[in-house]
C-alpha cells in the first residue's frame, strides 16, 4: 500500500535523508567515543605525579604532560604544550629518529583498527634542563594503543633519588642504600642479587624485561635486611606503564616520608608503608578506573623472619625445605583493614612472590589459575628443581613446570620474585683481611698479594683470579686518579675482603666524595676512545657492584665475586 | 720503558719488555711507540710476549697507537698475547676491531701479503 501512495522519488529522498542522518549520528558517535578516549588518556597521563610522562603527537609535539614532568623545570603545567619533545634532550637527532620510527605506527589513518603490535623503544639520553646540570634519563616511547595518533613518552631520571642523601642517613646506622644497580640487575632474568644470608632472583614471563607497568624494587636496608616490592598492574603497554610509574613514584614518596618522620630516621614498618601506599596509589587507580596490586615484603636474614603486607590478596609461597611442602601465606586486604603477616624461615627455604594478576587470568578451558594449583605443581615438581644450585634456577624450573602444565596464555606477563635462603654454613666468614691504604700506586702490589692469597685459599679458578684482580686494580687506580685529580693528599681509607665458602666480598672505603656510576656511559667498542673502560671492566667481571656509604659515612665501593660465576667467559 | 724493535721487510715488530702495561707506564709506552713509528711509518706488529697484565689505561694506549697508524694508512696487528690479556680484549670487545695472531711470524706473514 505504501508503494502505491509514495512515489519512488520520495522513497529515494527518504533513503538519502536516512543515510545522511545515520552518517551524521555515526560521525558524532565516533567523535564522542574518540573524545572520551582522549579524555581518559589525558586523565591517566595527568594522574602520574612522580614520573615524567608526555603524550605526544606522531610528529613528536607535546600534547599533555604529567605533573611529574617537572623533572624538566620548563615543562611545568602547560608551558611545554605544542613544543617538540626532541628539545628536551641533548641528543635531538637520535630522539627524533625514535619518534619517526614509532610515529609511522601512531599515524595509522584508522584509529579504531587494532594497532600493529609495535614494540616500545627504549634508549638512554641526556636531559637538558635550562640553566641546570645535564643528567642521564631513560626514555621509553610507547606507540598508540587504542587512542589513535598518540605516542606516550616516559622519561625516567637515572640519577639516584633526589632525596638519596636524606635516605642514606636513615638506614644502617643512619643510612639506606639506594639499590639501583642491583635493581637493574634484578630486571635481568639471568642475574641474581646476593645478600648475606639470602639470594634473590626475579623473572618476568614470557617477556625478557619490564616494558610496561609491572616492576620489582629491591631495597637493602642493611647487610641482613632486604625489602622487596612487587607491583602488578592490570593491562599492558601504554596504560600499564602509566600506572606502574604512578605506584613507583608513590612508593618513593611514601618511603621518604615515613623514614624521615621518625627522629632519628628509622625503617618504617611494612604495614605502615602499605597503608600509606593504599591511601595514595589506590585512590589514584580508582580515579582513572584502573587496577593494580602491590606486595611489600621484608626479609630479615639475621632474625630469619619475613614480614609482608599487600594491597589486594597477594599470596607468598613458602617452600619449607625440611618438610618438602609449600605453604601459602596471604596478606589480605579488605576495605576496612589491612592485615600483614609474619613467617619464620629456615636454611634452604625458598619464598616465591608471584604476580597476583596471574590468578585473575583464565586458562584456555576458562578455569582460573589459582595459587593452590601453583603450590601443588611446585610441590609435585620439587624433586626436579629443589636440588638445583641457586634459587633462580629453581624458580625457572618451578615456573616453567607451572607454565607447561597450566598453559599460560600467550599475552600473560606475570612477574615473579624468589628469595632463596642461604644455608647457614655459607654465611660464615672464613677469612677477613683489612689493610689501611693511603691509595698510592705503591699500595697496588700489596693489594695484589693479599687478593691473590685470598683467591687461592678460596680455590677460585686461576683464570678468574686474574680477571678479579684486574677489576680490583681498576677500582684502586680509579680512586688513585680521583685523589690526584682533586689534589686530596689527605686521602685515607682501607681495603677489606671477606671470604665466604662461595664468594668473596671486596671493599674499598675512602674519604673522597660519593661517586655516582650511572653518570658514566658504557665505552664504545669501536676503538675510538682511549678512556672510560675501567668501570665497564669492573661491571663485567664482578657478580655485583655497589657504590654506597660505609657505616662511618665514608664512600664505599663494594664488589662481590662468586666462586661459581654465572659468566661463562671464564 | 725498554722496547725491542725488529724489521722484517716492510713490517716493524714492536715488543715492549715489560710485565705490565698499565696506568703507570702507558704514557712512556705511547711516547716510545710514536717516536719509533714516526721515524719511518710502516705496518706494525705489536708483540706482547713479555706483557702479562694490561689494564684499561694500557688498553687505551694500544688503541691510541692503532689510530695513529691508521691515520698514516698503515696496518696494526697484535701477536703473542697471554690468555689473560686476550680475555681483557674480549671483555671490552676490542678483539673485533684489532687483528690478533698467535705468533709474530703469522702476523708478519699476514702483513706481508
Amino acid at each position: 500500500m505504501i508503494a502505491a501512495t509514495v512515489s519512488p522519488e520520495t522513497l529515494r529522498l527518504t533513503f538519502l535523508l536516512a543515510a545522511c542522518l545515520c552518517g551524521t549520528v555515526g560521525g558524532v558517535w565516533f567523535a564522542i567515543v574518540r573524545a572520551k578516549r582522549q579524555l581518559f588518556l589525558k586523565q591517566a597521563v595527568e594522574a602520574v605525579e612522580n614520573a615524567a610522562f608526555f603524550c605526544l603527537s606522531p610528529a613528536g609535539r607535546i600534547r599533555w604532560v604529567a605533573n611529574g614532568a617537572a623533572l624538566f623545570p620548563h615543562c611545568r603545567g602547560r608551558a611545554c604544550h605544542g613544543k617538540n619533545a626532541a628539545e628536551l634532550f641533548a641528543e635531538k637527532e637520535p630522539f627524533a629518529k625514535m619518534i619517526a620510527a614509532l610515529g609511522e605506527t601512531a599515524a595509522c589513518p584508522c584509529p579504531d583498527r587494532p594497532a600493529p603490535d609495535a614494540a616500545a623503544a627504549r634508549e638512554t639520553f641526556t636531559a637538558t634542563p635550562p640553566g641546570g646540570e645535564p643528567f642521564p634519563v631513560g626514555v621509553t616511547l610507547f606507540p598508540r594503543v587504542k587512542t589513535g595518533r598518540t605516542l606516550l613518552l616516559r622519561v625516567e631520571d637515572l640519577r639516584p633519588l633526589r632525596n638519596a642523601e636524606a635516605l642514606l642517613r636513615a638506614y644502617r646506622s643512619g643510612e639506606q642504600s639506594i639499590f639501583r644497580h642491583l635493581n637493574e640487575r634484578a630486571a635481568e632474568p639471568r642475574r641474581n642479587a646476593f645478600f648475606n644470608g639470602g639470594n634473590i632472583a626475579v623473572l618476568t614471563t614470557p617477556r625478557k624485561e619490564e616494558m610496561a607497568g609491572d616492576f620489582i624494587h629491591l631495597c637493602r636496608a642493611d647487610e641482613r635486611i632486604c625489602d622487596i616490592t612487587l607491583c602488578d598492574v592490570k593491562g599492558e603497554g601504554f596504560y600499564a606503564a602509566l600506572l606502574g610509574a604512578s605506584v613507583r613514584g608513590d612508593l618513593n614518596q611514601v618511603l621518604t616520608g615515613l623514614i624521615l618522620k621518625e627522629n632519628p630516621p628509622a625503617l618504617p614498618a611494612v604495614d605502615a608503608i602499605v597503608t600509606a601506599l593504599k591511601a595514595t596509589s589506590l585512590e589514584r587507580f580508582r580515579k582513572i578506573g584502573a587496577e593494580g596490586v602491590v606486595c611489600y615484603a621484608r626479609f630479615n636474614f639475621a632474625e630469619r623472619r619475613l614480614d609482608w603486607a599487600a594491597l589486594g590478596d597477594a599470596p607468598i609461597l613458602h617452600w619449607q625445605n625440611s618438610q618438602k611442602k609449600v605453604a601459602i601465606l596471604h596478606g589480605r586486604e579488605t576495605q576496612e583493614a589491612l592485615r600483614s603477616g609474619t613467617a619464620p624461615f629456615a636454611s634452604n627455604d625458598l619464598f616465591l612472590i608471584p604476580s597476583e594478576m596471574l590468578f585473575a587470568m583464565e586458562d584456555p578451558a576458562g578455569q582460573r589459575f589459582s595459587v593452590d594449583r601453583l603450590a601443588a605443581i611446585l610441590e609435585e615438581t620439587a624433586p626436579a628443581w629443589s636440588e638445583l644450585p641457586d634459587p633462580h634456577q629453581q624458580l625457572m624450573a618451578g615456573i616453567m613446570a607451572f607454565a607447561a602444565q597450566e598453559e599460560l596464555p600467550p599475552g600473560c606477563t606475570a612477574t615473579f620474585a624468589v628469595v632463596g635462603i642461604t644455608p647457614e654454613e655459607e654465611t660464615i666468614v672464613r677469612e677477613h683481611i683489612k689493610i689501611p691504604f693511603d691509595f698510592l700506586p705503591g699500595d697496588l702490589p700489596v693489594m695484589r698479594e693479599a687478593a691473590m692469597a685470598l683467591l687461592t685459599a678460596a680455590d677460585f679458578p686461576p683464570m678468574r683470579n686474574e680477571m678479579i684482580y684486574l677489576a680490583l686494580h681498576e677500582a684502586m687506580v680509579n680512586i688513585i686518579e680521583q685523589r690526584d685529580r682533586q689534589g686530596r693528599h689527605d686521602l685515607s681509607g682501607y681495603f677489606e675482603a671477606l671470604r665466604y665458602d662461595a664468594m668473596i666480598v671486596w671493599r674499598f672505603v675512602h674519604n673522597l666524595p660519593f661517586f655516582m656510576p650511572i653518570r658514566i656511559k658504557d665505552p664504545k667498542s669501536d676503538g675510538t676512545q682511549d678512556h672510560g673502560y675501567g668501570l665497564f671492566i669492573i661491571d663485567q667481571i664482578a657478580d655485583q657492584v655497589l657504590y654506597n656509604r660505609a657505616a662511618d659515612g665514608r664512600s664505599l665501593f663494594e664488589m662481590l665475586t662468586l666462586k661459581e660465576s654465572g659468566e661463562e667467559a671464564f | 720503558m725498554v722496547i725491542e724493535t725488529l724489521e722484517e721487510g716492510n713490517v716493524l715488530v714492536i715488543r715492549p719488555k715489560t710485565d705490565n702495561l698499565d696506568a703507570y707506564n702507558v704514557a712512556d709506552f705511547k711516547k716510545e711507540v710514536v717516536a719509533i713509528f714516526e721515524a719511518k711509518p710502516r705496518d706494525v706488529v705489536l708483540s706482547m710476549s713479555y706483557v702479562q697484565f694490561v689494564d684499561s689505561a694500557g688498553l687505551g694506549g694500544i688503541l691510541s697507537c692503532m689510530r695513529l697508524m691508521q691515520t698514516h694508512e698503515k696496518r696494526f696487528v697484535i701477536a703473542e698475547m697471554t690468555p689473560q690479556v686476550r680475555s681483557l680484549f674480549e671483555l671490552v670487545r676490542i678483539h673485533k676491531i684489532i687483528e690478533i695472531y698467535n705468533t709474530t711470524e703469522n702476523a708478519i706473514t699476514a702483513l706481508s701479503v
